[in-house]
């Protein structure tokens, strides 16, 4: 017999600012965002709605955002508080349903099929989770409903703030066709400045092009956006269980560095963290990524898939090293760099290195010191010299 | 000839270039990356003084190819640019500043000993498959190579295979325990030029080791750093000793590796009553399992290993009648070959969280 799906998109409200204003409640209804002090040069990590009302957006520089609001509130506790807060999040989502998947700090999707019984309809038990969220966590949030993830999370967007939208099996169509096609999810920059080129503005614009007509004109991505632009998504939601997908460090200059030198540096300090993280979980990555962002903004990634999975600092850092040479144009310079590692594996796995035994003992003795350091005065209490 | 003086990687412009160096009846091209240097003489009758001069050696190697057959060469000097021609053809190549070619200075050789071409070319076809195609530990680039009671070791490991083999040499001058790091790179080219008959001059220094194959020199700095005990990682007892036929093995861990995960390429090997099993698993793609006779009556033993790197080791031996030595599941596997007593790879092993295919 075959089960209707019923996916859940939880989406907290202006998750960091919330956060700040149960710490600060003097904070409630003003302009408030996470991010900067104004001057300096990092992005708006979270803007609360009164300060949305004056264009300011995530990822914004701060800069930027004071000069859209000059009332403004900057604030920031720190991200120890922010995953505790997630953490607390996810607890009271898998008390509905163990099917529960954190796409973010911020965000989760569950898998709520099967379970009407156990909590009523789709309203009734999003409705039970708004509060019980509110009550253990003190935290706003809007839950979207629907057969599948990616309707569920153009609903929550749609009904943000402090909202819930059920999106009724075969009403799917329906409900997306008015839509922007840039709500979609995963549409890049250049797949919409194709679609406006050719007309298309509307999910429902998407639909009447045809799933064959798609294919022709964007590939096999095209066929996959028509399936999501019609509300077709097979794809299941993913427990959180076993080994994180990735680590990553990234770090935003206080002023732009274009010396190759001192990019050396900071990519050996965050390879030591994203390593020392790495060695915490017991886990080796495959693949080494960077991602930097030129002073203009304009942002780049690249990755290296390495024969051996790794978290000795420093291969990341010479991978990293490298990937920077590679694609970095060297007369530009640079606002932040990341350090990324992926295709994670439990340490113990993998092909075997007769010689590693001998300086890994050494190595992990000096790791083991390190580590021990960091976490008893911050990721920052031990740096790599020169 | 041309062709093995190219030289890639370059910074200098001038080293994309060959010193020509013709004086005294003879013509010295000199090529180098600055790590190494390589020079051929050859035979020349000059008319006029002695030349320096340098040309491009990508272009010099391809239009020599290009000339007719047994056809002579005749290079003119014209200042800034030189005449190439045989009986119908002629070049104009700009040259760059002969000046401006870096000089090598030769260090004292400690040791200097005599091995034939045969000999040297089986050491390097033995070992250096086991050289990584890239390592963030220097000295792992090259290979050790060393001088010991009267005979000539190579070895090469990525630390995942491991290859070493010896021949036995007749006469050694100067200290008798010689050792270097020599590049990957510079073996690979003089494999190249080495063939049945005659000997290759080799000498070893503090710093340099040169190798002289008839008119042929190659001039090089040895790696600098500490190479890896060997002797420490190679197990020297087993309790599973297996006996097996390389092709037969080689084509089974084939079939497996048609299935393997393209990470690490993993294949186990299932040993048991004088037959191995060979199984794999791809997620999404589908799993293998056969089976062939080998000679094993010992207990079970249940060992992964990276398909294609077997299959290289199994490669690097002259016969096909292999032992197969192994410790543990989780130890380096040794193999041998009876007619081959001086060569000895080690294999290290997959390790798997769950062997079994499926998991369950």
């Amino acid at each position: 017999m075959h089960r209707q799906r019923l996916v859940f998109h939880v989406d907290m409200d202006s998750f960091y600012v919330s956060v700040e204003r149960l710490l600060n409640p003097d904070l409630v209804g003003k302009p408030v965002v996470v991010g900067g002090p104004p001057n300096s040069r990092g992005v708006v990590a979270s803007a609360s709605y009164e300060a949305r009302a004056f264009g300011v957006r995530s990822a914004m520089p701060c800069s930027q955002a004071y000069r859209l609001c000059p009332q403004l509130v900057f604030v920031g506790s720190g991200f120890g508080v922010y995953s505790e807060y997630s953490r607390r999040i996810g607890d009271v989502l898998r008390t509905f349903t163990p099917l529960v998947q954190m796409a973010s700090q911020d965000e989760a999707y569950l898998d709520m099929s099967g379970t009407e019984r156990l909590w009523g309809d789709p309203e009734a038990s999003a409705r039970s989770i708004k509060t019980r969220l509110r009550e253990d966590t003190g935290l706003p949030c809007t839950v979207g409903a629907s057969s599948s993830r990616t309707v569920s999370k153009i609903a929550s967007a749609h009904a943000k703030p402090d909202g819930l939208l059920w999106v009724r099996p075969g009403g799917e169509r329906g409900f997306l066709a008015p839509l922007d096609a840039g709500r979609l999810p995963g549409i890049g920059a250049k797949t919409q400045t194709r679609l406006r080129e050719l007309g298309i503005r509307t999910l429902g614009d998407i639909q009447r092009v045809g799933r064959v007509e798609c294919r022709r004109l964007f590939g096999d991505h095209g066929a996959s956006l028509w399936d999501r632009a019609s509300g077709i998504d097979d794809n299941a939601v993913e427990p959180d269980t076993g080994p994180p997908k990735q680590v990553s460090h990234e770090t935003t200059f206080a002023e732009d560095i274009s010396d190759s030198g001192e990019l050396s540096r900071r990519i050996a300090a965050l390879s030591d963290k994203v390593a020392s993280r790495l060695r915490a979980q017991d886990l080796t990555a495959f693949t080494v990524g960077i991602k930097f962002r030129y002073a203009d903004f304009e942002t780049h990634g690249a990755s290296r898939t390495l024969e051996n999975p790794t978290n000795d600092p420093s291969v990341l850092r010479d991978e990293a090293r490298g990937l920077l040479a590679e694609k970095r144009d060297p007369r530009r310079p640079l606002r932040l760099i990341g350090v990324a590692a992926s295709g994670l594996v439990g340490g113990g796995e993998g092909q075997m290195d007769m010689l590693s035994a001998e300086r890994d003992e050494r190595r992990e003795r000096l790791w083991k010191a390190v580590d021990a350091l960091r976490g008893k005065y911050g990721e920052d209490a031990v740096e790599r010299g020169g | 000839m041309a062709s093995l003086l190219k030289r890639s990687q370059t910074t200098l412009p001038v080293l994309s270039n060959l010193l020509v160096d013709a004086a005294d009846g003879t013509a010295t091209f000199v090529g180098t990356d600055l790590e190494s240097h390589v020079t051929v003489r050859v035979p020349a009758q000059l008319k006029g003084g002695p030349a320096r001069l340098t040309l491009p050696a990508d272009k010099l190697a391809e239009l020599v190819g290009l000339m007719p057959a047994g056809s002579n060469i005749v290079m003119n000097d014209e200042g800034g640019q030189v005449r190439i021609s045989s009986t119908a053809n002629e070049y104009r190549l700009v040259t760059l500043p002969a000046d401006d070619y870096p000089v090598w200075s030769p260090d004292d050789a400690a040791t200097t000993f005599s091995v034939t071409q045969r000999q040297l070319r089986r050491l390097i076809d033995a070992v250096l498959y086991a050289l990584p195609a890239k390592d963030h530990r220097r000295v792992l680039m090259g290979a050790l190579i060393e001088t010991k009671d009267m005979n000539l070791r190579m070895t090469a490991t990525d630390g995942k295979k491991l290859s070493r083999m010896s021949v036995s040499l007749g006469e050694i001058e100067g200290d008798k325990n010689a050792r270097c790091v020599v590049s990957g790179k510079l073996l690979t080219d003089l494999r190249k030029i080495l063939g049945d008959e005659g000997s290759v001059q080799v000498e070893i220094g503090e710093r340099q080791a040169a190798f002289i194959v008839d008119n042929v020199e190659y001039r090089t700095n040895v790696i600098e750093g500490k190479y890896p005990d060997c002797d420490a990682v190679i197990p020297k007892e087993f309790p599973f000793a297996v006996r097996l036929n390389r092709e037969q093995f080689k084509l089974a861990a084939r079939r497996a590796g048609v299935v393997s995960e393209d990470r690490n390429k993993s294949i186990i090997l299932k040993f048991a009553d004088n037959s191995c099993e060979f199984t794999s698993m791809a997620a999404d793609i589908g799993t293998f399992n056969g089976k062939v006779s080998v000679e094993y009556d010992g207990n079970p033993i249940e060992v992964a290993f990276n398909y294609q790197l077997m299959i290289e080791t199994l490669d690097s031996f002259g016969h096909p009648d292999i032992h197969l030595n192994i410790k543990s599941e989780q130890s380096p596997t040794v193999l041998r070959c009876d007619a081959e007593p001086d060569h000895i790879c080690v294999l290290m092993p997959i390790k798997l969280t769950d062997l079994r295919p499926g998991g369950e």
